[in-house]
């Protein structure tokens, strides 16, 4: 007996790491469908919840982005949903709901407004970020936007038709135009300038009303930010008017 | 048989689980679905508790400029 005990010790701490083992990679294997299948569900659910309580809100007459009397700013709750987004170059039916705030919570429900950037249609910069690995993905694909193609931001009573800056005639985002500004570029993650009201320029009053979308570069490492700027394009489109040309086309 | 026998004293009571295997009640069909079921509720909890804790805890996908 005792002449087996020993090599008895080392055939069960072996088994007993082997084990460990085997319990770790399955746990890890869950993690990994967690990640990139359960958080899309959960953002799925999340987005039809937030569209839900904005059309009715909208539709009690209430828009949660709206200048109350006496506010310069609308107080919204972080996390609730303030306008909709949409890209056709990314697909006819993508439609996401933006939520106030970039906290973590929030992103994980869809788009978040910076909340010290400007609201939709306003002079300034109304800034975005949004995931692309995981958490429903809303700003996946939008590398794939051309200089010129179209961002719709659609508010209770407008549409904001905006413009992705860049060369318009050959479609290429990462040309500046004579503004100096360019539709695409990849930026350091400290880079906060490119949500200013005047993107790169901190402190400068701004007359152009610009949209600015911040997403990670690489899919989940993400030490570099991409970011698209867009300008809008005309004047806000009074829904009562209808759809706008650039959704009607869509 | 010799052999058998010593695998099985090696693995009595001391692997995990070979050990839930041995208090589990049942004879093998109760004890795998028994398995199951333990099985399915520690997924829950890792699923509901804590991926949610631990994704915000990794750098997958930062998405905001900030400091």
């Amino acid at each position: 007996m005792t002449a087996h005990s020993w090599g008895d010790r080392v055939r069960t701490v072996a088994r007993g790491i082997g084990e460990l083992f085997v319990t770790v990679s399955v746990v890890l294997l869950l993690f990994v469908v967690y990640e990139l299948w359960v958080t899309d569900l959960i953002n799925q659910y999340k987005q039809r919840e937030l569209t839900n309580a904005l059309t009715a809100q909208w539709e009690r007459g209430d828009d949660p982005i709206a200048p109350h009397s006496g506010d310069q700013f609308p107080k919204v709750d972080i996390g609730a949903g303030i306008a909709l987004i949409r890209m056709p170059r990314l697909g006819d039916d993508y439609v996401r709901v933006i939520v106030e705030g970039t906290t973590r919570e929030a992103l994980d429900d869809g788009p978040g407004h910076y909340v010290s950037s400007a609201l939709p249609g306003e002079v300034g910069n109304f800034a975005v970020a949004g995931h692309r690995g995981g958490k429903g993905s809303p700003f996946d694909d939008v590398d794939r936007l051309k200089a010129g193609d179209a961002i719709i931001i659609e508010t209770r009573d407008s549409y904001f038709v905006y413009r992705v800056l860049g060369d318009v005639d050959s479609g290429d985002p990462t040309v500046p135009g004579v503004d100096g500004l360019v539709g695409r570029q990849i930026v350091d993650a400290s880079q906060t300038t490119v949500v200013n009201p005047v993107p790169g320029e901190p402190g400068v009053a701004p007359h152009r009303r610009l949209l600015t979308l911040t997403t990670c570069q690489e899919r989940y490492l993400s030490l570099e930010r991409m970011i698209i700027h867009a300008e809008l394009d005309g004047q806000a489109w009074p829904k009562s008017d209808g759809l706008p040309p650039a959704m009607r086309d869509a | 048989m010799a052999e058998v026998g010593r695998l099985a004293t090696c693995d009595e009571g001391r692997l995990m689980y070979a050990w839930l295997w041995r208090v589990i009640p049942g004879g093998p069909a109760v004890k795998s679905a028994t398995f199951l079921v333990l099985f399915l509720g520690i997924a829950a909890l890792l699923f509901l508790f804590v991926f949610p804790y631990v994704d915000g805890l990794m750098p997958f996908d930062n998405v905001t400029v900030d400091r």
